[in-house]
């Protein structure tokens, strides 16, 4: 007998069928719930794409759908049935406390209020759990109005379906207009994975109103052995010159599987900035998508630095749809071992978007035979006035380079991780907030040096 | 210091073994100064590799000793410990290392293979700053990334930098007069001159006798099909360069037909 993609299918979606039940009785008129209403039927007609899906081409999702997660729909195992030390995996958390930084914290897809330190804000910026918005009220309508689609088949996959169904909780950062957040907003995703198979969902809201300026970063962290999937879901409004900075920090554990999507919608005049770093996991799919508006600068920077088994990737479009823009992504990868990674970066420059200036660059380097690359730009043009360039390289590292560091004492381990944190040094460059850049500074150099 | 004997050694075309050097044999003491020149192809730039280590090339038979020790078993980085120091014919461009930044690597990793204490930022700043100055090298090129935009006889004068910065008791130039104009070869010339001393070595690999008007030997060297095959004073330089190589490879050519 063989297992079809329906068995598969209905295994991985049997622990579902008692939460959509009652997830389909509170449906009521709020876009909010609506939304899952069309989440569920888009459940049942999807399926899960397979490797002949030309988007899913290189990455088999079959080794997540073949384990069965529980589900954390129980808030009460967020705050005290974990024996959290968040220090212990923490690199900067405290130091971003002191620094008087917001920090969220998420524990299995649920808020916890105890490890969180939200500051008082005012009423003019807003910082909360989901599941402490009133998300049926036609404020909340009103809020949602201001996000790009995401039912957009072009767009998303049955997992962003399940994450609009299903979602625990999430982030909702709010800014009206000419506010600025000088020290970025912390939020770590912490999944418990030592008893039991975990699945966290979070839906993220980040809305910036003109003139105002913001810098969240996500951090996916798991504690335990067992296999984990995180399936997130960021949907970011960038108002009229704006400036919203957002970083995704994928340094987790070996058996943590991740598919994420990031939507953001920029106004004119707004500038954007994606950066995804990814160290560690077993399986991630991160699917970046920008619309821009006219006179906006659209940046992504994506780094990865991959190990053994891990899969890594990273699909990202960015869509000029109005003149005068300019975007530009770089995304580096260091693959070791029997790692994989897919980088796929569209960009799309429509009709009306004349005089736009698009980038793309992935440079990758292998250090073993075992390690496997696909690489893919695709460029789609229909104005006739732009300028658009990509490129992409995979090589080994340069012996010449090497052999010259080594002929002046230079130990071959330390000349290869000097060489390689050259590489890395275009994208961490990039990065603004010191912690973070130390924290990944030391973390490659750990890692170079085994 | 160093003793090469019987030196053979070969790369790997593609299309088979090519033997380059052929059984060569040199003996360089302490405070001498040795030139070895040859027309293009004799293999003056396999040999220089091959004495600093480079893995293309396989060694096929003979013995190098540098102060009693096998070099032909130490790693790259080993010898550049021992002392053996390779000044580059194409200096390499390492874009996003800083040339600081890879000058005090390989300070401090050279002066662990001593044994000797690390260099504090300081001290090693204040070395930098001094040696960089003697070599008229501007003090942007420092922070800048490695050789990266660098000009031919910045590059060259970056290497004769390293060089004394490292202080090694063997400096191997591989062609380090090519491309440099007569203000650069100068100050290169005088750089080598500084470091010379009674306790070093130095082997001047160049296909002209122009650089050993500034750096002068002691002995020169013929490089001939993979041997040396005339060794004397600084005059045969001068020789060389009025007569050019015809006469010396008919010499040998002659001498091998008549076996």
């Amino acid at each position: 007998m063989t297992t079809t993609l329906d068995d598969i299918k209905s295994t991985f979606l049997a622990p579902f069928e008692e939460l959509a039940e009652k997830v389909s009785e509170n449906i009521h008129t709020d876009k909010f719930s609506l939304a899952k209403k069309t989440a569920l039927e888009a459940i049942e007609n999807n399926i899960f794409p397979t490797t002949r899906n030309e988007e899913w081409k290189f990455t088999d999702i079959k080794p997540i759908l073949s384990n069965k997660f529980e589900l954390q729909s129980n808030k009460a195992s967020s705050d005290s049935d974990l024996d959290l030390n968040l220090n212990e995996f923490d690199y900067f958390l405290n130091k971003n406390k002191d620094l008087n930084s917001h920090v969220l914290v998420f524990i299995n897809g649920h808020f916890s209020e105890k490890h969180s330190d939200i500051k008082e804000t005012g009423d003019k910026i807003s910082i909360k759990s989901l599941s402490n918005i009133e998300t049926s009220s036609s404020t909340f309508d009103t809020f949602l109005d201001k996000f790009p689609s995401t039912s957009d088949k072009d767009s998303v996959s049955i997992f962003s379906d399940i994450n609009a169904a299903f979602a625990t909780d999430g982030y909702v950062i709010e800014l009206a207009a000419n506010q600025e957040l000088e020290l970025p907003i912390f939020v770590y995703f912490v999944n418990d994975a030592s008893q039991k198979n975990t699945l966290s969902q979070v839906r993220n809201y980040i809305s910036v109103g003109e003139n105002s300026r913001c810098t969240v970063v996500e951090n996916y962290i798991t504690k335990g052995e067992n296999p984990n999937l995180t399936n997130v879901l960021t949907s970011i409004n960038v108002e009229k010159y704006a400036n919203v900075k957002h970083y995704k920090i994928q340094a987790d554990a070996k058996s943590q599987f991740q598919v994420g999507s990031t939507h953001a919608k920029q106004a004119d005049n707004s500038s954007f900035t994606n950066t995804t770093i990814s160290l560690a996991g077993k399986l991630i799919r991160n699917d970046l998508r920008i619309i821009s508006g006219e006179h906006c600068e659209s940046f992504m920077n994506g780094l990865y630095l991959l190990n053994e088994k891990t899969h890594v990737d990273n699909h990202t479009v960015i869509d000029h749809q109005r003149p005068n823009s300019y975007s530009n992504e770089t995304y580096k990868g260091v693959l070791d071992g029997k790692s994989r990674a897919v980088f796929n970066g569209k960009i799309f420059v429509r009709q009306a978007a004349q005089k736009t200036n698009a980038f793309q660059s992935n440079k990758n380097v292998l250090l073993s035979d075992d390690a496997i690359l696909n690489t893919k730009p695709q460029l789609e043009i229909w104005a006739d006035d732009v300028k658009c360039s990509h490129g992409a390289t995979t090589g080994k590292l340069d012996e010449e380079a090497l052999f010259y560091l080594q002929a002046r004492g230079i130990p071959k381990q330390k000349a290869k991780a000097l060489l390689l944190q050259a590489f890395a040094e275009e994208v961490l460059d990039s990065i603004e907030i010191d912690v973070l850049k130390e924290f990944l500074t030391n973390e490659i150099e750990n890692r170079l040096s085994l | 210091m160093l003793n090469i004997k019987d030196l053979q050694a070969s790369i790997d075309t593609g299309a088979g073994e090519k033997e380059i050097l052929k059984g060569l044999n040199l003996e360089v003491k302490a405070g001498e100064v040795h030139a070895i020149m040859g027309p293009n192809g004799s293999g003056k730039s396999t040999l220089a590799s091959v004495l600093a280590g480079r893995e293309d090339y396989e060694i096929t038979g003979g013995s190098v000793t540098f102060e009693g020790k096998d070099l032909l078993d130490l790693a790259p980085e080993e010898r550049a410990g021992e002392g053996v120091f390779l000044a580059f014919q194409y200096p390499i461009e390492i874009p996003g290392v800083s040339n600081a930044t890879f000058m005090k690597t390989a300070v401090n990793e050279i002066r662990k293979y001593k044994g000797q204490e690390e260099l504090d930022a300081v001290s090693f700043l204040k070395l930098m700053k001094s040696k960089a100055a003697e070599m008229e090298l501007d003090s942007s090129l420092l922070t800048r990334a490695l050789n990266e935009g660098f000009s031919g006889g910045e590059k060259k004068k970056n290497e004769i930098f390293q060089m004394a910065m490292l202080e090694p008791k063997l400096a191997i130039l591989d062609e380090t007069d090519s491309g440099l104009d007569i203000d650069a070869l100068k100050i290169v010339a005088n750089g080598v001159n500084r470091f010379k001393n009674k306790d070093n070595a130095v082997i001047v690999v160049t296909h002209y006798q122009r650089l050993l008007d500034y750096i002068v030997p002691d002995f020169v060297h013929v490089l001939y099909k993979g041997r040396i095959v005339k060794s004397g004073t600084k005059e045969l330089a001068l020789e060389l360069e009025a007569k050019g190589y015809d006469w010396i490879k008919e010499e040998v050519d002659s001498v091998t037909s008549n076996q």
